[in-house]
């Protein structure tokens, strides 16, 4: 049988990307901005999206100057190979337990809106089931998938957005710079969360067949998904109000549900765009999902990563259903997001930096000498 | 059998390879009558040659295979009858009179020498004569092929309102020649090849040499050559053989039995192979989107045709989920359509004694029943199954109150749409999946659905035939942004000036063509 070459091009990791971010976050960022900063949730966004922006700059400049090696040679290369492997553990625990609990929100998220005498338990197994078919064929068919299901997942979203516009009232964005800036940045961490995904780049960094590309496709990626938490934000916004959104909880699946369009042969919109989101969670859980394969597989030094999808299954499975209910669900996201995530996405690429530049130096005293 | 011919097979074969022949005639003859033992339809024609009969000689053939007339009147005539009333120049040697009957003597437009025995079997079995002379160590193999074949005819399966009406045949050779017919230029090349053990099928690759993605080529190549089996019946062997993913539904390589379709395959760098004995011509690589179309697309006025892709899209995508939508709205969210609607379902359903999905399978499965029996039969039996079907499955099965009316009518739809389908084994690929649809939707109502069409897209993305992944240039929508103007819209021709995904890159652009050296291309 023909062998893949596991590359993936630039707009094909660029779609892979976009998917996975905005898969995490475009359920309760409006909420959760709302809630802490009214109407200044744009501001937030910015500060994030600059935020993430140079860290994704970051890691893909890491992936720039070590082409064509994987998250575990990045990590013995420079941070030696016991920390490397220690790192490499938490980075696979960091992703079982984000992804469990997104993988539980996504499930009462069904649960409420689609099937709702169905056990949750089986909706999220299914969901398992179907990410383990993708993770076992790989990184190609991932980046292939991702950008076939983009183009479709925006042509779908623009008459949906369409019509939920003649129920929103602009003066709901406003007033203007309400919030003092002190809390403006405490509030960071909650648009961070929304920005979660991006730091898959170390480990699919050495799947692009152009690495030299990885910083500029990066930035772009992330301008891109901040310019449309933006206008989410707003849509959101304007439709309910602050008020109104404090208390929903999930705004955007609120905000489709407004839509009304008698005469059409479906009356209920809603249905449709929970499908168009079951693909979009499944396109955010499974790059995680897939990772933790790659890095299990990296650690162990095999080169097919198959094996260990299934064995990962009931792991998942279990942290998913710790929680008791859905308002636990968030606290221990919210709790996790503040520690695993800054470590992850910020301690580890700029430790990475670090000891790249150390040793860039000491390669220019051995040049010298 | 595969072991006993492995153990045992191979040691009776007859050690012809390599083998000369001798130089007394009748020891020849009686080596080619030892290998062709009960082998009732080879003919040896003994015959002398010459004013004295000076000469003698044999003529074997397989009765059946080569031109009786032909051999009659080029050959046995002239060799017989001519030679005499020649005047007798001086012959000496053996060789001169080889020479004189090679040159003057035999009228056949096609002759050669050949030097062993193994090849003289090989050609008497593929159709040619063999001349065999006494005291000559050599072999003349006289091109006779000529047998009992079907003429070209209109196309079954593909069939289209405007564009030509010839369909390739059984006849390698008129294949090629169709082909040939279409493309005037030096520059596509045939490349034969002959496989299976025991058939020797002649199998060809056509290709434009410069246009061809050589990766391509080279891939092609190796998977004929790696192909060992002892007898190749149809082309739909060599595709299994070759394919790059046989646990799929969905073919990864396009037949055709259209050589319109076949060309122009050609010239977009694709790699046609003919099989003797097949009507359909295999074309590699393929894509999902090429399956979609049809020979017509091209011939009619772009917008029309962009209309009917859609639509076949569209159909494409009903006969996928039609029942299964049916079940997940009736069974799980009926708050989605429309009220009036919902409440007509319900009412319709009332008195149904079985639960959606199995209602939904009942009549998938009659359906198919139904078809599987439509194909098989004779013409005139053929339209009774479609009463009867029609009869039982419309009216007698809603009568009955087995299932509702509205499911009659998704069926109907659903079935209609997976015959408009241009690909015949893309739609059975679809059928199947459909019934996984049903499960899916029965069990999990829209969840299921939305999660088996991401399974089959994971699984589409995966493919990839000779190299090119299967969805594209879906899937590489920005790399190839160019290749879309031929998918789900055909673009005037004039707009089309690219090749697409299939071509080297060098060649991706059609009008340039002049630009480039003018190989081979005459004056122009």
């Amino acid at each position: 049988m023909y062998q893949n070459n596991e590359k993936v091009s630039t707009s094909q990791m660029v779609s892979i990307f976009i998917l996975t971010i905005v898969g995490t976050g475009i359920l309760t960022l409006p909420r959760s901005l709302a809630e802490a900063v009214g109407t200044d949730g744009w501001i937030v966004i910015l500060l994030g999206g600059v935020i993430t922006t140079a860290l994704v700059y970051l890691m893909s400049y890491i992936v720039k100057k070590l082409p064509g090696m994987n998250f575990m040679e990045i990590l013995t290369e420079t941070v030696t190979k016991p920390v490397a492997y220690v790192l490499a553990g938490v980075f696979i625990l960091y992703s079982l337990v984000l992804n469990s609990l997104l993988l539980r929100i996504f499930g009462e998220v069904i649960k409420m809106f689609l099937l709702l005498r169905t056990p949750i338990e089986v909706i999220m197994f299914s969901m398992l089931l179907t990410c383990i078919y993708l993770v076992r064929r790989g990184i190609e068919t991932l980046g292939r998938l991702a950008e076939l299901l983009l183009p479709i997942i925006i042509l779908l979203n623009i008459p949906l957005f369409l019509l939920t516009i003649q129920g929103t009232n602009l003066s709901n964005l406003l007033p203007l710079f309400q919030t003092p800036v002190l809390d403006l940045i405490k509030a960071v961490p909650i648009s961070f969360f929304s920005f979660l995904g991006f730091e898959l780049i170390l480990i699919f960094g050495v799947f692009y067949n152009k690495p030299e590309l990885a910083p500029k496709s990066g930035v772009y990626t992330m301008i891109m998904v901040t310019l449309f938490y933006l206008f989410l934000n707003s849509m959101v916004l304007a439709s309910f109000g602050t008020y109104q959104t404090r208390h929903l909880i999930w705004p955007t699946l609120s905000l489709f549900k407004t839509i009304e369009f008698p005469g059409l042969f479906i009356e209920n919109v809603e249905s449709v765009v929970m499908v168009v989101w079951v693909s979009i969670v499944f396109m955010s859980i499974a790059p995680f999902y897939l990772s933790k394969a790659l890095l299990l597989a990296q650690i162990s030094g095999l080169r097919n990563h198959n094996m260990f999808a299934l064995p990962l299954l009931p792991i998942m499975y279990f942290i998913s259903l710790y929680p008791d209910s859905m308002a636990a669900t968030y606290e221990y996201l919210d709790i996790f997001t503040k520690y695993a995530s800054t470590f992850i996405a910020i301690v580890v690429p700029i430790l990475i930096l670090m000891a790249l530049l150390i040793r860039k130096g000491f390669g220019k005293e051995g040049k010298n000498a | 059998m595969g072991l006993f011919d492995k153990l045992f097979g191979k040691k009776d074969k007859k050690g012809y390879d390599g083998l000369k022949p001798f130089k007394s005639l009748d020891k020849n003859i009686e080596l080619l009558k030892d290998a062709f033992k009960d082998c009732t339809d080879i003919v040896y024609r003994e015959f002398s040659i010459g004013e004295q009969h000076e000469v003698k000689a044999a003529l074997v053939y397989t009765d059946g295979l080569a031109d009786k007339m032909l051999l009659s009147k080029f050959v046995l005539n002239n060799l017989m009858i001519s030679t005499r009333l020649t005047d007798n120049e001086t012959i000496d040697s053996t060789q001169q009179v080889i020479n004189q009957i090679k040159n003057k003597v035999i009228a056949v437009t096609e002759m050669k020498e050949i030097e062993t025995i193994d090849e003289a079997i090989m050609n008497i079995l593929s159709g040619e004569s063999v001349l065999l002379i006494d005291q000559y160590d050599k072999i003349i193999i006289v091109s006779s092929k000529g047998w009992a074949a079907r003429g070209v005819s209109d196309p079954v399966t593909e069939v289209v309102v405007r564009g030509s009406r010839d369909a390739f045949t059984e006849t390698f050779r008129i294949n090629t020649a169709l082909i040939r017919r279409r493309i005037r230029d030096a520059r596509l090349k045939i490349k034969t090849y002959q496989v299976g053990e025991r058939s020797k099928t002649d199998v060809a690759i056509m290709y434009m040499e410069d246009i061809v993605d050589p990766k391509v080529l080279i891939e092609v190549d190796k998977r004929i050559k790696e192909i060992d089996f002892d007898a190749i019946i149809d082309s739909g062997y060599i595709e299994q053989f070759i394919e790059d993913n046989w646990i799929t539904l969905f073919p990864q390589i396009q037949n055709t039995e259209r050589p319109d379709v076949s060309a122009a395959a050609i010239l977009e760098g694709r790699v046609v192979i003919i099989v003797d004995n097949s009507p359909f011509a295999l074309i590699v690589p393929t894509t999902f989107n090429m399956m979609m179309q049809s020979a017509e697309d091209y011939y009619e006025r772009w917008p029309i045709a962009s209309a009917t892709r859609i639509l076949r899209y569209i159909a494409a995508f009903i006969s996928l989920t039609g029942p299964s939508l049916y079940v997940s709205i009736s069974v799980f969210h009926p708050q989605m359509i429309p009220t009036k609607l919902a409440i007509t379902l319900s009412t319709n359903r009332q008195g149904v004694p079985f639960p959606a999905i199995v209602e939904a399978l009942i009549m998938e499965v009659a359906i198919e029943i139904l078809r599987e029996a439509g194909v098989r039969l004779p013409k005139p039996i053929g339209a009774t199954i479609g009463i009867v079907g029609g009869l039982v499955i419309g009216q007698a099965a809603v009568e009955a109150g087995i299932v509702a009316p509205l499911l009659v009518i998704v069926v109907a739809i659903t079935a209609i749409s997976s015959f408009s389908i241009p690909s015949y084994n893309v739609a059975i690929g679809f059928r199947l999946l459909r019934f996984a649809f049903i499960f899916a939707a029965g069990s999990l109502g829209l969840y299921g659905v939305a999660l088996v069409s991401l399974l089959l897209l994971v699984h589409l993305c995966s493919l990839k035939s000779f190299g090119i992944p299967y969805l594209s240039p879906f899937v590489t929508f920005i790399d190839t942004f160019s290749d879309l103007k031929d998918t789900l819209v055909r673009s005037p021709l004039i707009a089309m000036s690219n090749r697409g995904i299939t071509a080297r890159l060098s060649q991706k652009n059609r009008m340039d063509d002049k630009k480039q050296e003018n190989f081979g291309k005459g004056e122009e």
